[in-house]
C-alpha cells in the first residue's frame, strides 16, 4: 500500500514540479528533492590597529532535502566557510577556507506528530542555533550565549513531538552516544563534546510569541570536565518591535585547572524595530561570565538591516565590548546574505 | 433605465466584493479530512507546523507568489504580516521543512491539487467542479 502511494506521489509531484514558479530562497525542486543554499559575505573593520580589517566569505552552504517515504526523508548540508577575500597587510587569497558537513540526517515519521531523526543535526538549544544562517538573523555577530558553551550539533538520535494544541509544548529529546560526527576544525571549535543528551520544550511561534526551555548534559573531550546547561530563549513581536532573548546557566564538574568557577552563565536581549519599509534598526546587549575568566564579558551592538527581499539581508553594525575578551573586537561589521 | 444601471453596478460590485472576501480551501480528494478546517488548522498548515495528514501522507502546501493580491488577502485573513511570514518560511526551510509550492494561476492550482495526493490550496471565485478535488474549508 505504502510503496504504491509513494510511487504515485513521486511521479505526480515530480512531473508537475517543473511547472512551479521559482522564488528566491525557496530552492529548486527536483521531484521529491529540494536543493537550496545561502551565502554570506562579511567585512570587519576593528577600531584597534592590532586587528586587521578583513573581507571574507563567511560561508557558502548548500542543503538538500528529500521527502521520499514515511521513513525516508534525508537531509544534507555542506558548508564552505571562512574564505578571506581581502585582508589588510596579508595576501588573503593564499589562505583557504574550510569544508565541513553541517547536517546529515534522516527523518522517519512514526505518526503525524512523532518524528525520529538519526544522524548529525543542529542541537535544539535556542532558536538562534537552529536558524543561524546569515540571511535569517538580525546581526553579523552572533551572541556568545547562543553557541559558545554547549554542543551545537548532535550526532545521534532525536525524538520530536509536534503538538497542535496551544497549551502543550513541542518536545524534542536527544542523545549522542559518541563523539561528534565530522566535526569542525579545532581552530573553529576548540571545545568538543561527547555523550550529549538533552531536551527542548517549546511553546508558541514567532507570531503568537515563543518561549523555549532547553537542557543539555555533556562530557567535554577537550577538557577534563562535564557540564549540565539550562537555557531559556524567547521571541515576542509587538509589531513595532521584536524582542528576543536567551539566558543560559551551566554547572560544571571535573578538575580542569584553568577553570575559575564551577558555573558559567550568560544572556542577551535584542530589539529589532522596523523604521521604514524594509529597513530595521537592531540593538543588543549581552553579558557572559566565562568559566576560565575572572571578569565577565560585556558587549553591545547597534546596527541597521535592509531587507529588499525575505531572502536578502544587508547588515551594518557597530560592536563594543568590555571586560573579558572572547573574540569580539570593537569596530564596524557588515554583511550581505542571500538565500537561494 | 437609470435604476437598471444602478442595479447592474450594485450586482457587479457586490459580486466582486464577495469574490475578494471568500477564499475556498481545497484539497486532493484523497486527503483524510471529513470536516471543515478551522482557521487555526489552516494556519498550522500554512505555518508548516502540521506537515502530514492523519494517514501520514505529506501535506503538499500550495501558495501564491509573494506579493500577489490573493496571497496578501490570504495572509491578512490569517493575521500574518507578509514580510514576517516570508522570513518565517525561510527559517522553516532552513530547518529542513519543505516550503509551499508556488502556483499562480487558478488553473495551475486546480490541476496540481487534483493530481497530487496530500495537496492543499486556497482559491477564490466559484467552487471547482472536479471529482479529484474536495472543499475542506473557507475563510471569510
Amino acid at each position: 500500500m505504502l510503496p504504491r502511494k509513494l510511487c504515485c506521489i513521486l511521479l505526480m509531484y515530480g512531473g508537475i514540479a517543473s511547472a512551479n514558479d521559482y522564488e528566491l530562497g525557496q530552492g529548486y525542486d527536483l521531484g521529491a528533492w529540494n536543493i537550496s543554499g545561502y551565502t554570506t559575505v562579511e567585512f570587519k573593520v576593528p577600531i584597534q590597529n592590532k586587528y586587521d580589517a578583513e573581507l571574507e566569505i563567511d560561508d557558502i552552504a548548500l542543503f538538500v532535502g528529500g521527502n521520499l517515504h514515511q521513513y525516508l526523508n534525508p537531509f544534507f548540508e555542506i558548508e564552505y566557510s571562512s574564505q578571506p577575500l581581502w585582508k589588510k597587510s596579508e595576501n588573503a587569497l593564499s589562505q583557504a577556507g574550510h569544508f565541513y558537513v553541517e547536517r546529515l540526517y534522516n527523518d522517519a515519521k512514526i505518526t503525524n506528530k512523532l518524528n525520529i531523526r538519526f544522524g548529525k543535526m543542529l542541537a535544539p538549544l535556542g532558536d538562534w542555533n537552529q536558524t543561524h544562517a546569515g540571511p535569517l538573523v538580525a546581526t553579523v555577530n552572533r551572541p556568545f550565549s547562543t553557541f559558545i558553551n554547549f554542543s551545537e550539533f548532535i550526532s545521534g538520535v532525536s525524538l520530536g513531538y509536534q503538538t497542535e494544541v496551544n497549551w502543550l509544548p513541542n518536545i524534542i529529546v536527544y542523545y549522542q552516544p559518541w563523539r561528534e560526527l565530522l566535526p569542525k576544525s579545532i581552530e573553529q571549535r576548540p571545545t568538543r563534546y561527547k555523550n550529549v543528551s538533552g531536551f527542548n520544550l517549546q511553546y508558541g511561534d514567532e507570531f503568537t510569541g515563543q518561549i523555549a526551555l532547553s537542557v543539555q548534559h555533556a562530557d567535554l573531550t577537550t577538557r577534563n570536565e562535564r557540564q549540565t546547561l539550562f537555557s531559556i530563549d524567547g521571541v515576542y513581536d509587538f509589531d513595532y518591535l521584536k524582542l528576543s532573548l536567551q539566558l543560559s546557566y551551566a554547572t560544571i564538574y571535573g578538575n580542569e585547572l584553568t577553570r575559575q568557577r564551577n558555573h558559567e552563565w550568560g544572556g542577551y536581549i535584542q530589539v529589532l524595530a522596523p523604521i521604514v519599509d524594509r529597513w530595521f534598526v537592531v540593538g543588543r546587549s549581552e553579558v557572559f561570565m566565562q568559566r576560565d575568566e575572572k571578569n565577565a564579558h560585556y558587549n553591545a551592538i547597534f546596527g541597521i538591516n535592509y531587507r529588499p527581499h525575505s531572502s536578502i539581508a544587508w547588515k551594518l553594525e557597530y560592536a563594543l565590548q568590555q571586560g573579558a575578551s572572547l573574540g569580539l573586537h570593537d569596530g564596524v561589521y557588515g554583511s550581505l546574505g542571500i538565500m537561494f | 433605465m437609470q435604476y437598471f444601471i444602478l442595479y447592474l453596478v450594485y450586482m457587479v460590485t457586490s459580486f466582486a466584493y464577495a469574490e475578494e472576501q471568500v477564499l475556498i480551501i481545497i484539497a486532493n480528494h484523497s486527503v483524510p479530512i471529513d470536516h471543515k478546517l478551522s482557521i487555526r488548522e489552516i494556519r498550522n498548515i500554512y505555518l508548516l507546523k502540521k506537515i502530514s495528514w492523519s494517514d501520514l501522507t505529506p501535506i503538499v502546501v500550495i501558495n501564491k507568489k509573494s506579493g500577489s493580491p490573493q496571497r496578501q488577502q490570504f495572509e491578512k485573513k490569517l493575521n500574518l504580516s507578509s514580510a514576517k511570514y516570508a522570513l518565517y518560511l525561510k527559517k522553516m526551510h532552513y530547518k529542513g521543512i519543505s516550503l509551499p509550492i508556488i502556483q499562480n494561476s487558478r488553473d495551475a492550482v486546480l490541476s496540481f491539487v487534483s493530481k497530487v495526493p496530500g495537496a492543499i490550496a486556497y482559491i477564490n471565485g466559484p467552487p471547482p467542479i472536479n471529482s479529484h478535488i474536495k472543499i475542506i474549508g473557507s475563510i471569510k
